[in-house]
């Protein structure tokens, strides 16, 4: 155990223990730990093996930045290890080794696989032979990688809840800066959101000393109403919203202005062995030592390029930790001993040492002969800091790197983005060593040299050589090597690290499971007032545009047939449905629709095809008028939204006198469809339903059970048939009343698939099925919905004028396929000569029929009743007779009856 | 019969019915004829929706609210709702505008058009910020305030009714997908449905 005594800022609660499995062996911890933590002071210094090279990693960085501590958590991959709080009963397992994390037999690429795994090696060595890539593929995908998702998961088990929250003013950060930019702007009487990413706000004042501090500010934070949330994390800032992710919630949190006070991230530094387990950041064995107590090592040697490294050395000290030398680049420092402790003025690390973890580490001074070993069981390094400006660049802001300290600088902001940070002293500029184990990148396992060998190849920019060599493409994205690549190119390319530039900080900051973003499980369904009755009913629901709609209700013959011999019920809710009232309402309409509206009688229904500016079908229904300044149009199901837009678009050019009302959703719809409608329907009204009162193409109102209808004679399918739209909150009972008023007539609620099928017959038309964005109404046969005589002017009137001149190349017609197979929707209508010359848009088997029906848009030539058309489907070819009547009742004697 | 009866629903002996209706009877709800709608009436023992109420979030249905479009020139403010005689006066746009309660001012019925429930208690506003990124808070909409906006991800309005009771409103084909949202969203807060006695009280 490396546990020490109680520190003065720890997090752990020693009164309370955890206990959770690594690889199948209890660990025990305390509350407060992270999984990292307890495994560590339980012993543990490898926690995973590298992308490429298996290669044995450790503890880093402690504060979630770098990848050398991914595990799975309860089976999700891509925990970070130094984060993730250590809970009662979590299951935690090591990723990308096998058989075990200390005995991997990958690790052989470590030893021998170099030359076959440069750069880009993918594209070089397992290239040839080519029929051989799948094998490679395959082999490489799972020697390689950050885990494995379950391959089949049944149903979701994980929930993330959106929570959006506005605010006056975002801060990113809870340190010392972002807790005190939170206290000023609190101040001014802002709504204060802070956000930070540790397990309680104060930054690095929590494991350097300043806790007192940290507690003080966030009280007073609290205490003033700031909305603190801890342990969550920004990733990403987008247009108007930063997300953040804390546990189950995703916040979108749109503020007025955003406070950025992210930070630094402490640099490694890069030398050959650099990635040995015991390798550790300053702020990672400070981390791991003051919120944790535990110690990071025994003997340690310190290399850093600023006094971060001295203060760690210092702190280290005075938790038991021997410090075997500090090596300090800068060369002008005075100091050769402090308290007790050898400090090399002017050197650095070359290289460090060891099998499984770290042993030795040799120092040498910078620019001079010579070296010198240490043994110890831990490295600490501090290879200066760089801000934190992912966040800062996504909201807007510039940064350029600044030649004097050796990093990154913001130089320009949006204009409500500000940055919150403490200045730093100047530290040196790391010399980075080479060699192909001097890792620049830990995440992909990207080398000094692999970057120079980059530069050799042609990728001599930072943008080609990061998607040539992954580098700062990893899990850490770019924290821990963006720095140490641009100087690695720079030093390749002989250019200075400001004219190489910075790769693109894209969201997200912070790695998140995908399902955070998948939110609730739920799905905005619409649902017809009698939804409930289909599902009794025993229907099949599906998807109809935005709509849940019953398919069938298992019988989908038997329900055309109930239609045809006798009624059916079809729910219509889903039509679009528009009030169109105002002195100019028919005008408007005349002007909409290319038929006359305007002429309608009170009382009268009328079809009317709408068609775009270019004369192409956009959708259709009917136009019934109610009085005279008020028409009902209904819509296709899927059109509704659309033909509201249309209009409204329109009238707002037109400026008439007219008043749009879309009650869609408030009108329930049903169709009572068959010979036997007119006598079921009466059995519940009042109102005279005979022919001579009640004609065909008729709009009534009238109470039915009792209910305001309004009731519409036209027959989609086929039969004497009245659609009776009515308040939707009367769905259910309305339902039950015509599907009882119907039972001697054995009446059957009718599906979508059944519904098709009967206006099949009739060759009636479904907008979008039947017609694509290039038919028009000439060409689908519709003509005598389009007046060219009408006097006023109609959108799409000069295109259909000239589609009336031009014979069309293709004519929408019915087809009949004596037996054989149905064709497929989509399947191809050749010309006599083979070539594909139309296609197939609706088949069906009509079980009134006996035969397979259908709809084509076929070669012109062939457009005339009886030709002989060629279907080719999926290597079938069936041949098919045009039909230019409805195959039934093509007088429209049972419409009419 | 006006051209536009059929809108009306005034049903008799016909039941109208909610589109949440189902969901609020399998949580529970008990439910009473009013003014001829089946109307949830309780889920719960009066204390403990009052309790609800008065220390979480209760949500309640409301789609049987009655709701008439208007279309004219009124004189309101875009996002801002007036109260007249008894009803709320929402602006939809500077011509049209939507009526919330029984009104001589309504032309167009479309009480059925529009499913409502209301958010009522202290933390009304955290549940609508779990489905529902339109800003509630007090210094920014304060009561009056109306907001067309996108609601669980569907086209919708927020009216602030009191400094804690908030009525959302989406599609009446929308409503049971609604109330499945904030139910669930309700239960994370501690929350629950309630029934029009307990919301009206």
């Amino acid at each position: 155990m490396t546990r020490l005594p109680p520190q003065p800022a720890e997090l752990i609660d020693r009164g309370r223990t955890v206990a959770f499995t690594f690889d199948g062996a209890t660990v025990t911890a305390y509350a407060g730990d992270t999984i990292g933590s307890a495994l560590y002071a339980a012993g543990r210094r490898t926690f995973s093996r590298s992308f490429k090279y298996h290669r044995r990693r450790g503890l880093v960085c402690c504060a979630g930045h770098c990848p050398n501590c991914l595990v799975a958590v309860d089976g999700a991959p891509g925990i970070r290890a130094c984060t993730e709080p250590a809970r009662d009963g979590a299951v935690v397992e090591h990723l990308n080794a096998t058989p075990s994390l200390d005995h991997d037999a990958m690790a052989v690429i470590d030893a021998v696989g170099g030359p076959l795994t440069p750069p880009g090696f993918y594209y070089k060595t397992f290239s040839r032979p080519r029929r051989m890539w799948p094998l490679f593929e395959w082999g490489l995908r799972r020697a390689a990688g950050l885990g494995r998702l379950p391959e089949a998961q049944p149903e979701r088990t994980w929930r993330t809840d959106y929570r959006r929250r506005h605010a006056d003013v975002l801060v990113v950060g809870g340190g010392a800066a972002g807790l005190s930019a939170a206290l000023a702007a609190v101040a001014r009487g802002d709504d204060v959101v802070l956000v930070d990413d540790g397990p309680r706000p104060g930054g690095r004042l929590l494991w350097e000393g300043g806790h007192e501090r940290a507690r003080t500010l966030t009280e007073r934070a609290l205490a003033a109403g700031v909305e603190i949330l801890s342990g969550a994390a920004a990733l990403g800032h987008f247009d108007g919203l930063v997300a953040v992710w804390q546990g189950s919630t995703l916040h979108q949190i749109r503020a007025r202005d955003y406070v950025y006070a992210t930070g630094t991230i402490e640099q490694p530094l890069v030398f050959a062995g650099n990635d040995l387990p015991g390798v550790m950041l300053s702020g990672g064995a400070r981390r791991l030592a003051g919120l944790y107590a535990v110690a990071p090592g025994t003997r340690a040697v310190v290399v850093t390029t600023s006094d971060r490294g001295i203060e760690a050395s210092l702190a280290l000290q005075r938790i038991g930790v021997e410090i075997a030398a500090i090596a300090d680049l800068r060369p002008d420092r005075s100091l050769v001993e402090l308290n007790g402790i050898e400090l090399l003025r002017g050197w650095t690390v070359v290289a460090a040492r060891g099998h499984k973890t770290l042993t030795s580490v040799v120092l040498a001074p910078l620019g001079q002969a010579g070296s010198r070993a240490f043994e110890c069981d831990l490295l600490v390094v501090s290879g200066g800091e760089v801000p934190a400006t992912s966040l800062v660049s996504q909201a807007g802001g510039k940064t350029v790197y600044d030649e004097r300290t050796g990093r990154g600088r913001v130089v320009a902001t949006a204009p409500n983005v500000t940055v919150a940070s403490e200045e730093h002293d100047d530290g040196a500029v790391p010399l980075d060593g080479d060699g192909a184990r001097a890792f620049v990148c830990l995440c992909e396992d990207v080398s000094a040299k692999d970057v120079a060998r980059a530069v050799s190849e042609g990728y001599d920019s930072i943008e080609l050589c990061k998607r040539y060599t992954t580098v700062t493409m990893g899990p850490c994205q770019g924290r821990m090597c963006q720095l140490a690549s641009i100087r690695l190119l720079a030093r390749a390319t002989g250019q200075s690290p400001g004219q190489v530039g910075a790769t693109t900080a894209r969201p997200p900051y912070a790695t998140v499971p995908l399902a955070v973003f998948a939110g609730r499980p739920f799905e905005p369904a619409k649902r017809s007032a009698m939804h409930a009755r289909h599902r009794e009913l025993g229907a099949r629901i599906e998807w109809a545009g935005d709509w849940r709609r019953p398919y069938d209700y298992g019988d989908p013959e038997g329900e055309v047939l109930a239609v045809h011999d006798g009624a059916g019920l079809i729910d219509v809710s889903p039509l679009g449905k528009l009030l169109v009232r105002g002195p100019d309402a028919g005008a408007f309409l005349d002007r909409i629709y290319p038929n006359r509206i305007s002429t309608l009688p009170p009382g009268r229904v009328r079809y009317g095809v709408l068609t775009s500016d270019a004369g192409r079908i956009v959708d259709d229904g009917t136009v019934s008028r109610l009085d005279d300044d008020s028409f009902y149009v209904t819509t296709t199901s899927s059109g509704a939204g659309a033909v509201e837009q249309w209009f409204a678009w329109w009238l707002a050019d037109w400026r008439m006198d007219v008043r749009l009302s879309d009650v869609t959703q408030a009108l329930a719809a049903v169709n009572l469809a068959g010979p036997k409608s007119r006598e079921i329907l009466a059995r519940l009204t009042d109102h005279d339903c005979s022919p001579d009162a009640f004609k065909y193409l008729d709009a009534q109102q009238a109470r039915v059970a009792g209910v305001g209808c309004l009731l519409l004679r036209i027959g989609f399918v086929g039969e004497l048939g009245y659609e009776i739209h009515f308040p939707a909150a009367y769905g259910e009972d309305l339902w039950d009343a015509l599907l009882t008023a119907g039972e001697p007539e054995r009446i059957r609620a009718v599906g979508l698939e059944p519904q098709r099928v009967l206006r099949l017959h009739k060759q009636h038309v479904i907008v979008g099925q039947d017609t694509d964005s290039e038919s028009t109404p000439v060409g689908a046969g519709m003509a005598w919905a389009v007046k060219l005589d009408k006097e006023e002017e109609f959108v799409g009137k000069w295109a259909l004028e000239r589609a009336a001149q031009t014979p069309a190349d293709t004519v929408l017609v019915g087809f009949t396929i004596a037996g054989g197979r149905v064709p497929t929707e989509g399947s191809v209508v050749l010309d006599s000569g083979g070539a594909p010359a139309g296609q197939v848009t609706s088949a069906r088997r009509s079980p009134k029929l006996g035969r397979v029906i259908g709809m084509a848009w076929v070669p012109a030539a062939l457009a005339h009743e009886g030709a002989a058309i060629t279907i080719a489907d999926n290597g079938l070819a069936h041949v098919a007779s045009v039909r230019t009547e409805p195959f039934y009742d093509p007088g429209g004697e049972r419409l009419r009856s | 019969v006006s051209a536009l009866a059929f809108l009306t629903p005034d049903a008799d002996p016909a039941l109208a019915r909610s589109p949440v209706e189902r969901a609020a009877r399998a949580a529970g709800g008990r439910f009473e004829r009013r003014d001829g709608w089946n109307v949830a009436v309780a889920f719960a023992e009066r204390p403990v929706e009052r309790a609800r109420i008065a220390t979480s979030v209760a949500f309640a249905d409301r789609s049987h609210l009655r709701k008439f479009e208007l279309h004219g020139a009124f004189g309101l403010t875009p996002g801002i709702a007036e109260r007249r005689d008894g009803a709320w006066l929402c602006p939809l746009t500077p011509s049209r505008a939507l009526v919330l309660g029984v009104s001589k001012l309504g032309t167009v019925d479309v009480t059925c058009g529009l499913a409502a429930l209301a958010l009522i208690g202290p933390l009304c506003r955290e549940l609508l910020a779990r489905f529902c990124a339109i800003d509630v808070r007090p210094k920014v909409s304060p009561v009056g305030s109306f907001r067309p906006g996108s609601v669980a991800r569907t086209p919708g309005y927020v009216l602030v009714e009191e400094p804690d009771r908030l009525l959302v409103m989406v599609g009446w084909a929308l409503g049971h997908y609604l109330y499945e949202v904030v139910a669930d969203a309700a239960e994370r807060l501690g929350g629950g449905p309630v029934g029009t006695d307990a919301a009206d009280a």
